[in-house]
């Protein structure tokens, strides 16, 4: 979102603030950001994840960069301290009931009635229905339509969505637990680094699960920021820092302080020189 | 073994509020098509609902008035179908913690009891728009000017046995959310749209399969439409055939009722909670405002007018059947008229002329002010009943006071004891034989002679004097 943790204060200062044609924001006031970037963060207690670290599936390349992420923290001052979700693995079996739920009903909207794309001489409702989104809609869109429409469906309803909803709340549990013991919490941004284009035709689940490590963060409402922490053959890599809720400052905070001791924000990758 | 019905009654009630429940869009009735939807009622991609706060506290009102719980912490959902009417595919409705949970309605019958009918929930939810068939040759065309009003949907229990029981309900029902200003609950309208569940079983077996008849919009529809599907369903029972759980369309032209959804075509609605709106929190002083603020009941306004006016039971559900009716009714007994007498006069010929013009009560051309000197006319005798009906029916067609018309048409009573008498002995010279078979026994020429001076005197003698007067000149 920006070239710097400062361009992303600066960013959320025109972004933040109460939306009340948004019945979901929050009423909190509006901050200025790019205020206390300077503090430093000596005696900031940062929990890291220990077991997203650990994860079988963390290149081993990535988890040393994290390290030497996490080592330039804590010579600035921050204090390091092992921190367990224990109920993160669960995050991607959940979000891909919960997400899909939601986006099967929100794409309903596109019928070819009134807007969007329309197919050819409908021979009737049905038809113009089912032939307006059969061609409309991409693969990925339509797998989640049936995944959504299937979790909600009378007779799974109740053993798909309403436990992935239970166990959102475990999930958002074990992040204020640990925000009772630490300021902020580390972890890999993806497992690995970027996959080639073609990769994203075949196995959806192997997609799906490079969001393993930031998709607790969604699911439990909380601010995160990915940080720049490397290359590895020419590929960037990062970490994600996790903020308490509404606690932003603290997140641009460590960034932007990360940035004044290292360069890598400032490293393009190779072709992009 | 005789039958039994068994009928419970979904009502949608249309909000009175100026915008929309989630939208600020205007919901008046009956503009250019398309012209009150904005692009979060049109279902455009990006939008976001929010609540208006003003239904949720007709909802509040509503439940406060039946005796309900009102639910504390309640909950959107979403009602996934698709219809080209319903823009975003889903409508945001209630499903479980329903804003009005539980409460009753007594309803009287017209042998005079009356019974208590649970109601099971209400529940907020948007309106969807309307699809017109007629206009386009072949096509349909879509005005989403409806799509997003407040609906309030009232769901008694199956307890109605009768489609008598069903129709006291719903006036019931309608009188309430009038007088709570909540909905103007007009039916032509469609502010006011009921549903028939229907069902039939032999006295103490369990529930038999129901049928639902969808939107019937008038009382006497809903009388019909339940009686013919009562009918049906024990006729096709009693030839070895069953009911089949369906919804149902009433023809108001046939009067009959048809299928329009058999079961294998139902919808899985899918119901969720909706993403969009987060949970309501009421709290118990927000409540116990509004139950401080409601106005006299109906009902409580029945038993005080029957109670003050010594009424039949009957008219004082009547007169309380709309507020303005009872309004009427206490501005007519403010001009010193009698209660009975004004009971008669506004349930018999006002009511009934109303009816025949197919009018509002609000809409009749004769105000209190008005109608209280025509009953006063006949209180101090210068009128007869019967001619106070003529002179209603000319006040009706005009603007002129009832004393205006007496002395235009020369029809002021005639109660000169003198003058009657002078009457009485006209006719008895002129109808000696009559008079002859009366004084011999034939009593029921009585009625004879009365006809005789009214025609003479155009019906202005005051009947009660003429009656005294008539009985001592035949019988010296």
């Amino acid at each position: 979102m920006g070239a710097s943790a400062e361009d992303c204060a600066m960013l959320l200062n025109a972004m933040a603030g109460h939306d009340t044609k948004d019945s979901t924001s929050v009423p909190h006031e509006k901050q200025d950001y790019t205020k206390g970037l300077e503090h430093g963060i000596k005696g900031l207690k940062i929990g890291v994840i220990t077991n997203c670290l650990k994860d079988e599936g963390l290149d081993p390349g990535i988890k040393n960069k994290i390290e030497d992420a996490i080592t330039v923290l804590e010579q600035l001052g921050a204090i390091i301290q092992p921190i367990e979700l224990p109920n993160q693995h669960h995050s991607v079996a959940c979000y891909y009931i919960i997400a899909p739920a939601e986006a099967s009903s929100n794409l309903s909207r596109y019928d070819g009635v009134r807007f969007g794309y329309r197919c050819d001489n409908p021979k009737s409702l049905d038809d113009l229905y089912q032939r307006s989104r059969s061609e409309g809609f991409g693969d990925e869109v339509k797998r989640r339509i049936m995944v959504g429409t299937y979790v909600l469906s009378s007779g799974f309803y109740d053993a798909y969505y309403i436990k992935a909803q239970k166990i959102r709340q475990l999930i958002k549990q074990d992040y204020v637990k640990a925000f009772k013991k630490v300021d902020i919490l580390l972890s890999p941004t993806s497992p690995n680094t970027a996959l080639p284009l073609e990769r994203d035709h075949h196995d959806p689940n192997a997609i799906y699960l490079a969001d393993k490590f930031t998709i607790g963060t969604n699911m439990a409402g909380l601010p995160g920021i990915a940080l720049p922490a490397g290359l590895i053959n020419g590929l960037p890599v990062g970490f994600q820092l996790t903020g308490n809720y509404l606690d932003e400052a603290t997140l641009l905070r460590v960034g932007h302080q990360f940035q004044q001791a290292t360069d890598w924000h400032k490293a393009m990758p190779a072709g992009f020189e | 073994m005789t039958w039994e019905t068994v009928i419970g009654l979904e009502v949608h009630v249309q909000l009175a509020t100026a915008s929309k429940l989630f939208s600020g869009a205007s919901t008046t009735f009956g503009q250019a098509p398309n012209s009150q939807a904005c692009a979060i009622d049109l279902g455009l991609p990006g939008v976001l609902p929010v609540l208006n706060r003003k239904a949720v506290d007709m909802a509040i009102r509503f439940g406060t008035a039946i005796g309900a719980d009102i639910t504390q912490k309640t909950l959107f959902a979403r009602k996934n179908y698709f219809y080209p009417d319903l823009p975003k595919g889903y409508q945001i409705s209630q499903h479980h913690g329903p804003i009005v949970d539980g409460g009753s309605l007594d309803i009287e019958l017209k042998d005079g009891s009356s019974k208590t009918i649970a109601i099971e929930r209400a529940h907020l939810e948007e309106d969807a728009g309307k699809s017109l068939h007629d206009d386009f040759q072949g096509q349909t065309g879509i005005d989403l000017n409806r799509a997003g009003v407040p609906l309030l949907e009232i769901v008694s229990s199956p307890s109605m046995g009768s489609s008598e029981e069903a129709v006291a309900y719903l006036k019931t029902l309608h009188s309430l959310v009038r007088c709570l200003g909540i909905s103007d609950a007009n039916m032509q309208e469609g502010s006011f749209r009921c549903d028939c569940n229907v069902s039939v079983r032999h006295q103490g077996q369990p529930l038999g399969t129901r049928t639902e008849t969808k939107n019937v919009n008038s009382f006497k529809f809903v009388e019909k439409a339940i009686q013919y599907e009562v009918q049906r369903q024990i006729t096709l029972i009693e030839s070895g055939g069953k009911v089949d759980q369906e919804t149902r369309l009433f023809d108001p032209s046939t009067g009959e009722t048809r299928v329009m959804r058999s079961k294998e075509d139902a919808n899985d609605y899918r119901y969720f909670p909706c993403p969009d709106l987060l949970p309501v929190h009421i709290d118990d002083g927000y409540i116990e405002d509004i139950r401080a603020n409601l106005p006299e009941l109906p009902w409580q306004t029945r038993d005080r007018l029957q109670k003050a006016h010594q009424l039949s039971r009957y008219d004082a559900t009547v007169l309380t059947s709309q507020t303005a009716i009872g309004q009427y009714f206490e501005a007519i007994i403010g001009y010193g008229v009698t209660p009975k007498l004004a009971a008669n006069w506004i349930t018999g010929e006002l009511m009934g002329m109303l009816n025949k013009n197919n009018l509002e009560f609000q809409d009749t051309p004769i105000d209190a002010k008005r109608f209280a000197p025509l009953l006063q006319r006949i209180e101090d005798g210068t009128i007869s009943g019967k001619i106070a009906k003529n002179i209603f029916e000319t006040m009706w067609n005009g603007t002129d006071t009832v004393d205006v018309i007496i002395e235009a048409k020369g029809l002021k009573q005639i109660s000169d004891e003198d003058a009657i008498k002078a009457i009485i002995q006209q006719v008895l010279d002129e109808n000696s034989g009559q008079l002859e078979q009366y004084r011999s026994g034939k009593d029921k020429l009585f009625g004879f002679f009365i006809g005789q001076v009214m025609k003479l005197t155009q019906g202005k003698a005051n009947p009660q004097q003429l009656n005294g007067l008539l009985k001592k000149a035949l019988d010296t």
